[in-house]
Protein backbone atom coordinates (compact mmCIF):
# COMPACT_ATOMS: atom_id res chain seq x y z
CA UNK A 1 0.00 0.00 0.00
CA UNK A 2 1.30 3.26 -0.96
CA UNK A 3 1.96 5.62 2.01
CA UNK A 4 -0.18 8.68 2.71
CA UNK A 5 0.82 12.21 1.96
CA UNK A 6 0.43 12.83 5.71
CA UNK A 7 2.84 9.86 6.41
CA UNK A 8 5.03 11.19 3.71
CA UNK A 9 5.21 14.61 5.34
CA UNK A 10 5.82 13.15 8.59
CA UNK A 11 8.87 11.04 6.88
CA UNK A 12 10.28 14.25 5.43
CA UNK A 13 9.93 15.70 8.99
CA UNK A 14 11.95 13.26 10.59
CA UNK A 15 14.84 13.50 7.75
CA UNK A 16 14.68 16.88 8.34
CA UNK A 17 15.09 16.84 11.83
CA UNK A 18 18.02 14.51 11.43
CA UNK A 19 19.86 17.19 9.15
CA UNK A 20 19.11 19.94 11.73
CA UNK A 21 20.57 17.96 14.34
CA UNK A 22 23.77 17.65 12.54
CA UNK A 23 25.92 20.11 14.46
CA UNK A 24 28.24 20.67 10.58
CA UNK A 25 24.93 21.59 8.95
CA UNK A 26 24.98 25.13 8.25
CA UNK A 27 21.75 25.25 7.86
CA UNK A 28 20.49 24.01 11.04
CA UNK A 29 18.13 26.44 12.17
CA UNK A 30 16.60 26.48 8.65
CA UNK A 31 16.23 22.43 8.87
CA UNK A 32 14.37 22.46 12.13
CA UNK A 33 11.99 25.10 10.54
CA UNK A 34 11.19 23.19 7.62
CA UNK A 35 10.98 20.00 9.92
CA UNK A 36 8.30 21.91 12.00
CA UNK A 37 6.26 23.17 9.14
CA UNK A 38 6.17 19.43 7.65
CA UNK A 39 4.93 18.32 10.79
CA UNK A 40 1.99 20.73 10.51
CA UNK A 41 1.05 20.22 7.28
CA UNK A 42 1.43 16.02 8.33
CA UNK A 43 -1.34 17.08 11.32
CA UNK A 44 -3.76 18.83 8.70
CA UNK A 45 -3.89 16.26 6.05
CA UNK A 46 -3.76 13.78 8.90
CA UNK A 47 -6.92 15.53 10.08
CA UNK A 48 -8.60 16.72 6.95
CA UNK A 49 -8.12 12.38 6.07
CA UNK A 50 -9.92 11.68 9.24
CA UNK A 51 -12.51 13.73 9.00
CA UNK A 52 -13.19 12.44 5.01
CA UNK A 53 -13.05 8.99 6.91
CA UNK A 54 -15.67 9.52 8.94
CA UNK A 55 -18.75 8.60 6.92
CA UNK A 56 -19.75 5.35 7.24
CA UNK A 57 -19.50 4.64 10.52
CA UNK A 58 -22.78 5.61 11.57
CA UNK A 59 -24.01 3.04 9.07
CA UNK A 60 -21.55 0.62 10.51
CA UNK A 61 -22.88 1.12 14.31
CA UNK A 62 -26.47 0.86 13.29
CA UNK A 63 -26.02 -2.39 11.56
CA UNK A 64 -23.61 -3.75 14.63
CA UNK A 65 -26.37 -2.74 16.61
CA UNK A 66 -29.05 -4.03 15.27
CA UNK A 67 -27.36 -7.43 14.84
CA UNK A 68 -26.67 -7.05 18.48
CA UNK A 69 -30.57 -6.43 19.21
CA UNK A 70 -31.34 -9.72 16.91
CA UNK A 71 -29.25 -11.69 18.39
CA UNK A 72 -30.70 -10.43 22.02
CA UNK A 73 -33.89 -11.43 20.81
CA UNK A 74 -32.91 -14.95 19.84
CA UNK A 75 -31.42 -15.14 23.34
CA UNK A 76 -34.71 -14.10 24.63
CA UNK A 77 -36.80 -16.32 22.32
CA UNK A 78 -34.09 -19.43 23.31
CA UNK A 79 -34.72 -18.82 27.24
CA UNK A 80 -38.09 -18.85 26.76
CA UNK A 81 -38.71 -22.53 25.59
CA UNK A 82 -37.84 -23.78 29.12
CA UNK A 83 -39.95 -20.71 30.71
CA UNK A 84 -43.10 -22.31 28.27
CA UNK A 85 -41.95 -25.59 29.24
CA UNK A 86 -42.84 -24.90 32.83
CA UNK A 87 -45.78 -23.27 31.94
CA UNK A 88 -47.12 -26.16 30.49
CA UNK A 89 -45.92 -28.19 33.45
CA UNK A 90 -47.87 -26.17 35.88
CA UNK A 91 -50.82 -25.97 33.64
CA UNK A 92 -50.89 -29.86 34.40
CA UNK A 93 -50.36 -29.57 37.68
CA UNK A 94 -53.49 -27.92 38.13
CA UNK A 95 -55.58 -29.95 35.74
CA UNK A 96 -54.29 -32.58 38.30
CA UNK A 97 -55.68 -30.70 40.97
CA UNK A 98 -58.69 -30.34 39.20
CA UNK A 99 -59.25 -33.80 38.79
CA UNK A 100 -58.64 -34.86 42.51
CA UNK A 101 -61.26 -32.53 43.29
CA UNK A 102 -63.84 -33.48 40.77
CA UNK A 103 -62.75 -37.43 41.20
CA UNK A 104 -63.24 -36.41 45.15
CA UNK A 105 -66.86 -35.18 44.47
CA UNK A 106 -68.04 -37.24 42.04
CA UNK A 107 -66.78 -40.00 45.18
CA UNK B 1 -58.05 -51.23 29.38
CA UNK B 2 -57.46 -48.23 28.26
CA UNK B 3 -56.73 -48.89 24.58
CA UNK B 4 -55.53 -45.67 23.79
CA UNK B 5 -51.94 -45.41 24.53
CA UNK B 6 -51.79 -48.99 23.21
CA UNK B 7 -52.48 -47.78 19.96
CA UNK B 8 -49.97 -44.89 20.05
CA UNK B 9 -47.17 -46.83 21.56
CA UNK B 10 -45.52 -47.54 18.25
CA UNK B 11 -45.75 -44.42 17.18
CA UNK B 12 -44.30 -42.90 20.41
CA UNK B 13 -41.61 -45.15 20.23
CA UNK B 14 -40.87 -43.68 16.87
CA UNK B 15 -40.67 -40.20 18.34
CA UNK B 16 -38.19 -41.20 20.91
CA UNK B 17 -36.30 -42.55 18.08
CA UNK B 18 -36.56 -40.16 16.16
CA UNK B 19 -35.86 -37.22 18.49
CA UNK B 20 -32.30 -39.20 19.88
CA UNK B 21 -30.99 -39.41 16.56
CA UNK B 22 -31.85 -35.88 16.14
CA UNK B 23 -30.27 -34.98 19.40
CA UNK B 24 -26.94 -36.82 19.15
CA UNK B 25 -26.86 -34.67 15.56
CA UNK B 26 -26.35 -31.51 17.08
CA UNK B 27 -23.70 -30.43 17.79
CA UNK B 28 -22.98 -27.98 20.77
CA UNK B 29 -21.79 -24.69 19.79
CA UNK B 30 -18.08 -24.35 21.50
CA UNK B 31 -18.32 -21.38 23.20
CA UNK B 32 -14.83 -20.61 24.44
CA UNK B 33 -14.07 -19.45 20.74
CA UNK B 34 -16.77 -16.61 21.07
CA UNK B 35 -15.80 -15.85 24.64
CA UNK B 36 -12.06 -15.20 23.17
CA UNK B 37 -13.65 -13.36 20.42
CA UNK B 38 -15.43 -11.24 23.22
CA UNK B 39 -12.39 -10.67 25.58
CA UNK B 40 -10.37 -9.49 22.65
CA UNK B 41 -13.13 -7.29 20.90
CA UNK B 42 -12.94 -5.71 24.37
CA UNK B 43 -9.89 -5.03 24.33
CA UNK B 44 -9.50 -3.80 21.29
CA UNK B 45 -12.07 -1.10 21.93
CA UNK B 46 -10.61 0.27 25.54
CA UNK B 47 -6.92 -0.05 24.29
CA UNK B 48 -7.99 1.87 21.35
CA UNK B 49 -9.99 4.87 23.18
CA UNK B 50 -6.75 4.52 25.75
CA UNK B 51 -4.67 5.63 22.46
CA UNK B 52 -7.05 8.36 21.09
CA UNK B 53 -7.20 9.87 24.61
CA UNK B 54 -3.32 9.80 24.69
CA UNK B 55 -3.55 11.86 21.55
CA UNK B 56 -5.42 14.48 23.31
CA UNK B 57 -3.39 14.64 25.93
CA UNK B 58 -0.38 15.13 24.08
CA UNK B 59 -2.35 17.91 21.96
CA UNK B 60 -3.04 19.62 25.59
CA UNK B 61 0.96 18.90 27.18
CA UNK B 62 1.57 20.96 23.55
CA UNK B 63 -0.34 23.26 24.19
CA UNK B 64 0.76 23.88 27.77
CA UNK B 65 4.33 24.16 26.51
CA UNK B 66 3.19 26.55 23.77
CA UNK B 67 1.70 29.03 26.86
CA UNK B 68 5.63 28.98 28.46
CA UNK B 69 7.82 29.29 25.38
CA UNK B 70 8.52 32.61 24.89
CA UNK B 71 8.86 32.63 21.17
CA UNK B 72 5.14 31.68 20.99
CA UNK B 73 3.86 34.81 22.89
CA UNK B 74 0.78 32.78 23.85
CA UNK B 75 -1.78 33.76 26.09
CA UNK B 76 -4.59 32.24 28.16
CA UNK B 77 -6.86 33.34 25.87
CA UNK B 78 -6.11 30.97 23.61
CA UNK B 79 -6.96 27.74 26.04
CA UNK B 80 -10.35 29.18 26.23
CA UNK B 81 -10.68 29.81 22.39
CA UNK B 82 -9.79 26.16 21.80
CA UNK B 83 -6.44 25.96 20.89
CA UNK B 84 -3.09 28.19 21.91
CA UNK B 85 -1.37 29.90 18.42
CA UNK B 86 1.73 28.48 18.50
CA UNK B 87 1.89 26.88 14.98
CA UNK B 88 3.56 28.70 12.16
CA UNK B 89 1.62 28.73 9.11
CA UNK B 90 2.24 30.96 5.99
CA UNK B 91 3.92 33.12 8.79
CA UNK B 92 1.21 33.56 11.22
CA UNK B 93 0.61 31.89 14.75
CA UNK B 94 -1.95 29.73 14.70
CA UNK B 95 -3.46 26.80 17.01
CA UNK B 96 -2.29 23.45 15.91
CA UNK B 97 -5.33 21.74 14.84
CA UNK B 98 -6.53 18.96 17.08
CA UNK B 99 -8.90 15.85 16.48
CA UNK B 100 -11.55 17.42 18.41
CA UNK B 101 -13.11 14.46 20.56
CA UNK B 102 -16.59 14.17 18.28
CA UNK B 103 -14.15 13.31 15.21
CA UNK B 104 -12.58 10.63 17.47
CA UNK B 105 -15.52 10.05 18.98
CA UNK B 106 -17.63 8.59 15.66
CA UNK B 107 -14.76 5.69 15.65
CA UNK B 108 -15.16 4.90 19.29
CA UNK B 109 -19.05 4.24 18.77
CA UNK B 110 -18.09 1.94 16.26
CA UNK B 111 -15.89 -0.07 18.35
CA UNK B 112 -18.22 -0.66 21.33
CA UNK B 113 -21.04 -1.32 19.10
CA UNK B 114 -18.73 -3.84 17.90
CA UNK B 115 -17.72 -5.00 21.59
CA UNK B 116 -21.10 -5.18 22.65
CA UNK B 117 -22.11 -7.26 19.12
CA UNK B 118 -19.32 -9.68 20.72
CA UNK B 119 -20.75 -10.03 23.78
CA UNK B 120 -24.20 -10.62 23.04
CA UNK B 121 -22.78 -13.45 20.20
CA UNK B 122 -21.18 -14.97 23.52
CA UNK B 123 -23.59 -15.32 25.48
CA UNK B 124 -25.63 -16.67 22.28
CA UNK B 125 -23.18 -19.77 22.12
CA UNK B 126 -22.18 -20.22 25.71
CA UNK B 127 -25.97 -19.81 27.51
CA UNK B 128 -26.91 -23.48 28.87
CA UNK B 129 -30.78 -23.55 27.33
CA UNK B 130 -30.66 -26.90 27.61
CA UNK B 131 -30.31 -26.53 31.89
CA UNK B 132 -33.66 -24.61 31.34
CA UNK B 133 -34.96 -27.14 29.24
CA UNK B 134 -34.22 -29.89 31.35
CA UNK B 135 -35.04 -28.35 34.55
CA UNK B 136 -38.49 -27.49 33.13
CA UNK B 137 -38.90 -31.12 31.43
CA UNK B 138 -38.87 -32.63 34.67
CA UNK B 139 -41.26 -29.90 35.99
CA UNK B 140 -43.12 -31.59 33.30
CA UNK B 141 -42.62 -35.33 34.06
CA UNK B 142 -43.83 -35.12 37.55
CA UNK B 143 -46.67 -32.73 36.70
CA UNK B 144 -47.55 -35.51 34.16
CA UNK B 145 -47.00 -37.79 36.99
CA UNK B 146 -49.58 -35.94 39.24
CA UNK B 147 -51.82 -36.37 36.83
CA UNK B 148 -51.73 -39.58 36.29
CA UNK B 149 -52.02 -40.19 40.01
CA UNK B 150 -55.45 -38.02 40.37
CA UNK B 151 -56.83 -39.86 36.80
CA UNK B 152 -55.85 -43.17 38.34
CA UNK B 153 -58.00 -42.16 41.80
CA UNK B 154 -60.79 -40.62 39.36
CA UNK B 155 -60.54 -43.39 36.17
CA UNK B 156 -58.76 -46.21 37.13
CA UNK B 157 -57.96 -47.28 33.73
CA UNK B 158 -55.98 -44.45 33.29
CA UNK B 159 -52.68 -46.21 35.10
CA UNK B 160 -51.87 -47.67 31.98
CA UNK B 161 -51.12 -44.06 30.44
CA UNK B 162 -47.77 -44.25 32.66
CA UNK B 163 -45.48 -45.59 30.43
CA UNK B 164 -46.74 -43.08 27.85
CA UNK B 165 -46.40 -40.26 30.24
CA UNK B 166 -42.39 -40.58 30.91
CA UNK B 167 -41.76 -41.31 27.32
CA UNK B 168 -43.72 -37.91 26.46
CA UNK B 169 -41.41 -35.90 29.03
CA UNK B 170 -38.19 -37.93 27.32
CA UNK B 171 -39.79 -36.61 24.09
CA UNK B 172 -40.72 -33.45 24.90
CA UNK B 173 -36.81 -32.98 26.43
CA UNK B 174 -34.89 -34.61 23.45
CA UNK B 175 -37.05 -31.87 21.17
CA UNK B 176 -36.83 -29.45 22.69
CA UNK B 177 -33.15 -29.80 23.17
CA UNK B 178 -32.90 -30.34 19.56
CA UNK B 179 -34.66 -26.91 19.08
CA UNK B 180 -32.45 -24.69 21.30
CA UNK B 181 -29.02 -25.89 19.48
CA UNK B 182 -31.25 -25.49 16.03
CA UNK B 183 -31.94 -21.95 16.81
CA UNK B 184 -28.78 -21.00 18.34
CA UNK B 185 -26.81 -21.98 15.19
CA UNK B 186 -29.50 -20.49 13.28
CA UNK B 187 -28.95 -17.26 15.41
CA UNK B 188 -25.25 -16.98 15.47
CA UNK B 189 -25.19 -17.77 11.89
CA UNK B 190 -27.65 -14.95 10.95
CA UNK B 191 -25.44 -12.57 13.33
CA UNK B 192 -22.04 -13.51 11.93
CA UNK B 193 -23.55 -13.44 8.37
CA UNK B 194 -25.14 -10.73 8.16
CA UNK B 195 -22.44 -8.19 9.93
CA UNK B 196 -19.43 -9.75 8.32
CA UNK B 197 -19.49 -7.00 5.34
CA UNK B 198 -19.52 -4.55 8.18
CA UNK B 199 -16.98 -5.62 9.90
CA UNK B 200 -14.38 -5.91 6.77
CA UNK B 201 -15.56 -2.45 6.15
CA UNK B 202 -14.96 -1.20 9.78
CA UNK B 203 -11.45 -3.15 9.96
CA UNK B 204 -10.38 -1.23 6.34
CA UNK B 205 -11.21 2.05 7.76
CA UNK B 206 -9.80 1.75 10.91
CA UNK B 207 -6.62 0.41 9.85
CA UNK B 208 -6.56 3.99 7.99
CA UNK B 209 -7.84 6.26 10.88
CA UNK B 210 -5.11 4.53 13.25
CA UNK B 211 -2.24 5.62 10.76
CA UNK B 212 -3.55 8.88 10.50
CA UNK B 213 -3.88 8.92 14.51
CA UNK B 214 -0.82 7.82 14.89
CA UNK B 215 0.66 10.55 12.43
CA UNK B 216 -1.22 13.29 15.01
CA UNK B 217 0.88 11.69 17.61
CA UNK B 218 4.08 11.81 16.21
CA UNK B 219 3.62 15.40 14.76
CA UNK B 220 2.33 16.84 18.44
CA UNK B 221 5.39 14.93 20.28
CA UNK B 222 7.85 16.46 17.75
CA UNK B 223 6.71 19.65 17.78
CA UNK B 224 6.46 19.32 22.02
CA UNK B 225 10.38 18.32 21.73
CA UNK B 226 11.40 21.35 19.39
CA UNK B 227 9.42 23.96 21.68
CA UNK B 228 10.86 22.31 24.70
CA UNK B 229 14.64 22.69 23.39
CA UNK B 230 13.86 26.64 23.14
CA UNK B 231 13.73 26.96 27.32
CA UNK B 232 16.34 24.17 27.60
CA UNK B 233 18.45 25.40 30.81
CA UNK B 234 21.81 26.10 30.04
CA UNK B 235 23.40 25.19 33.51
CA UNK B 236 24.27 21.58 32.93
CA UNK B 237 22.54 20.68 36.35
CA UNK B 238 19.22 21.78 35.97
CA UNK B 239 19.03 20.21 32.56
CA UNK B 240 19.56 16.96 33.64
CA UNK B 241 15.80 17.08 34.83
CA UNK B 242 14.58 19.08 31.91
CA UNK B 243 15.75 16.95 29.62
CA UNK B 244 14.52 13.61 31.70
CA UNK B 245 11.03 15.97 31.75
CA UNK B 246 11.15 16.41 28.01
CA UNK B 247 12.34 12.54 27.20
CA UNK B 248 9.33 11.47 29.04
CA UNK B 249 7.08 12.85 26.90
CA UNK B 250 8.66 12.20 23.79
CA UNK B 251 8.39 8.64 24.51
CA UNK B 252 5.15 8.44 25.52
CA UNK B 253 4.69 9.83 21.96
CA UNK B 254 6.95 7.38 20.17
CA UNK B 255 4.92 4.50 22.35
CA UNK B 256 1.58 5.79 21.83
CA UNK B 257 2.72 5.65 17.98
CA UNK B 258 3.64 1.76 18.70
CA UNK B 259 0.33 1.27 20.27
CA UNK B 260 -1.40 2.75 17.53
CA UNK B 261 0.18 0.35 14.89
CA UNK B 262 -0.53 -2.72 17.54
CA UNK B 263 -4.03 -1.89 17.08
CA UNK B 264 -3.76 -1.45 13.14
CA UNK B 265 -2.31 -5.16 13.69
CA UNK B 266 -5.20 -6.33 16.01
CA UNK B 267 -8.08 -4.65 13.50
CA UNK B 268 -6.02 -6.23 10.04
CA UNK B 269 -7.16 -9.56 11.74
CA UNK B 270 -10.67 -9.04 12.88
CA UNK B 271 -12.53 -10.13 9.66
CA UNK B 272 -11.05 -13.20 8.99
CA UNK B 273 -11.35 -14.14 12.99
CA UNK B 274 -14.79 -13.53 12.37
CA UNK B 275 -15.24 -15.39 9.06
CA UNK B 276 -13.71 -17.92 11.23
CA UNK B 277 -16.22 -18.03 14.09
CA UNK B 278 -18.72 -18.53 11.19
CA UNK B 279 -17.21 -21.38 9.04
CA UNK B 280 -16.61 -23.14 12.19
CA UNK B 281 -20.81 -23.17 12.88
CA UNK B 282 -20.56 -26.20 10.56
CA UNK B 283 -16.98 -27.58 10.82
CA UNK B 284 -16.87 -27.64 14.87
CA UNK B 285 -13.01 -29.29 14.18
CA UNK B 286 -12.28 -25.96 12.23
CA UNK B 287 -8.65 -24.63 13.55
CA UNK B 288 -8.96 -21.18 15.58
CA UNK B 289 -5.80 -19.73 13.59
CA UNK B 290 -6.97 -17.04 12.09
CA UNK B 291 -9.01 -16.06 15.89
CA UNK B 292 -5.85 -16.85 17.45
CA UNK B 293 -3.69 -14.64 15.59
CA UNK B 294 -6.15 -11.69 16.93
CA UNK B 295 -6.41 -12.60 20.18
CA UNK B 296 -2.60 -12.76 20.23
CA UNK B 297 -2.56 -9.16 18.11
CA UNK B 298 -4.69 -7.90 20.87
CA UNK B 299 -2.73 -8.76 23.55
CA UNK B 300 -0.08 -7.39 22.18
CA UNK B 301 -1.15 -4.11 21.33
CA UNK B 302 -2.79 -4.29 24.93
CA UNK B 303 0.71 -4.64 26.67
CA UNK B 304 2.20 -1.95 24.15
CA UNK B 305 -0.91 0.11 26.00
CA UNK B 306 -0.20 -0.71 29.30
CA UNK B 307 3.49 0.35 29.19
CA UNK B 308 2.26 3.86 27.62
CA UNK B 309 -0.22 3.97 30.40
CA UNK B 310 2.72 3.75 32.87
CA UNK B 311 5.29 6.39 31.23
Amino acid sequence: MSQSLANQLMVLATSLSAIASDPDCQEQARASELADQCRSYAIKKALKDLKEGEQGYATITASLNAATAAADQANQALTDVAHKLAAVAAALNLAAQLIAVIGGVLG
Amino acid sequence: MWRGSRRFAPLLGLLVLVALLAGCAASAVQGTKYTAFKDSTAALAQDTRASYEGVQNLWEDLNAECLITPSKRANYQGILSGGVPCDMINGTLVPVENPESQLLGVRLQALDALARYAAMLNILATTDYAAGVDASTAKLSASLGNLQTALTSAVPAAAELKPATSAFSAVVAAVAQKYVEGKRKEALRTALTDTQKDIKTLSEKLILDNGNVAILAQGYSGKYVTMAEEQRPPDPEKRIAYDAKILQKYKGGRTLVKALAALQDAVARLPKAHAELLKSLDEPGTPMVELEAYVIATEQATAIVKQFKSL
